[in-house]
């Protein structure tokens, strides 16, 4: 008596590369489909050379910061700077002063996402600061006329019991300038990388 | 004995050729779709066309008639330096303080002009000045009454001899200004009358109800 082995039921499954969709090969349609998301992501720039690493830039350097040409001059804590800043109780200001430019064809004031300092105790790398200052007259929030390097001061608060930092890291935001894109043609101005980052000495100015 | 089908690789070509015909013409209409999509989404007006300010164009020395107000440029003054009232030092700048003798009237409600610039002919905009203690005695910082004439001064720095060509642009407010009136009026300075503007100081008069 002859058992049944079953295998003669099974209908015979083709090999994976055999297998024919609309008349190509499963390998046709995979190689087509990698190229068509390689064609779609290059066109929206993903070809395009991913970031460098940021510069490290000396104070006095001017910086390319796109809408802005920025140089870090100098950074000093103050008691406080009547009548537009004044610390809280027992603590101090940190100000960051910039010669600022504006390289675009229309005035603005100074952003406030600028400028930011890393690692300083009793600041987050994520605060604004409290506000800008013109050196020139004390005008808060300036207006700044284009092509003229005018000094600005960032200023950010130090909070009580907060040893001033001998040093500060900082950096400098830049803004990408959008002509134009595919389907739009309104000019404006993104914050894209930073620009630079910078390590600075901090003159105490606070006795 | 049987003759050969002479007609079948005929038949088998054309519908080849019909064929490829066909692949080529459906290449083409898809590109011509797409281009056609990207063309008309530039072409649509977006709302930012459709709303942005309106031109209300007057010039030097006649009142602009806005739908809510009534700007008269009367005269122009440029200096390195700039007397605020009651605000000492002097004021000095890295371009020219460009000083603009101008009488405002509200005639609906109460307004403010927060938004004044000049606009030069190479495209540049510069913003009115914002210097200390400035809008408290310019006429940014002043409210207008409806129907009561105002007289005073817009201040901004820029380069005098970006003035030739360059429109003054004034308008309520610098966000959310969605159609509305921006009074818009060349101020006709030559290049051989900058130097006739050009004051030591200028001296600008505190805005005041007239």
């Amino acid at each position: 008596m002859q058992e049944p082995t079953g295998s003669g039921d099974r209908e015979e499954l083709p090999a994976l590369q055999d297998i024919k969709v609309r008349g190509r090969s499963l390998k046709t349609w995979g190689i087509g489909t990698a190229v068509l998301l390689l064609v779609i992501s290059a066109a929206f720039g993903g070809l395009k050379k991913a970031g460098d690493e940021t510069p490290q830039v000396d104070s006095g350097t001017a910086i390319d910061a796109g809408q802005f040409e920025v140089t870090i001059q100098r950074v000093v804590a103050v008691k406080d700077l009547k009548p537009l800043f004044q610390p809280d109780e027992g603590g101090a200001l940190i100000a960051v002063v910039t010669k600022l430019k504006v390289t675009d064809d229309t005035g603005v004031t100074p952003p406030s996402d600028l400028v930011r300092l890393i690692g300083v105790p009793g600041i987050k790398d994520t605060d604004r600061p409290i506000g800008t200052t013109n050196i020139r007259d004390g005008t808060g929030n300036p207006v700044l006329t284009p092509e003229q390097g005018e000094d600005v001061a960032y200023v950010w608060k130090l909070p009580k019991a907060t040893e001033l930092p001998t040093e500060v890291k900082l950096s400098v935001q830049h803004y990408e300038h959008i002509d134009d894109s595919l389907l739009d043609h309104h000019e404006k101005w993104s914050p894209d990388k930073l620009a630079a980052e910078s390590s600075v000495k901090v003159k105490d100015s606070t006795k | 004995m049987t003759a050969p089908p002479l007609s079948a690789p005929p038949l088998e070509e054309a519908v080849q050729h019909n064929g490829r015909l066909r692949k080529l013409l459906n290449v083409g209409l898809v590109l011509v779709v797409l281009v056609a999509i990207v063309g008309l989404y530039r072409l649509t007006p977006t709302q930012q066309d459709i709303q942005q300010p309106v031109a209300v164009k007057g010039i030097v020395g006649k009142a602009v008639k806005t739908p809510r107000f009534e700007l008269t440029v009367r005269d122009l003054q440029i200096s390195k330096k700039l007397r605020i009232p009651q605000s000492a030092p002097d004021r000095d700048t890295l371009s020219d303080f460009v000083v603009v003798d101008a009488v405002v009237k509200a005639t609906r409600e109460p307004i403010h002009l927060n938004n004044v610039s000049i606009k030069a002919a190479d495209g540049t905009t510069y913003l009115g000045a914002n210097r200390a203690g400035l809008d408290d005695v310019d006429l940014t910082g002043f409210e207008f009454a409806p129907d009561i004439p105002a007289h005073g001064a817009f201040v901004v720095e820029m380069p005098a001899d970006q003035l030739p060509g360059a429109v003054l642009q004034v308008m309520e407010k610098a966000i959310f200004n969605d159609l509305e009136p921006q009074a818009t009026i060349p101020l006709g300075v030559k290049k051989d009358q900058l130097d006739g503007l050009r004051k030591d100081v200028a001296i600008m008069t505190a805005a005041d109800a007239s």
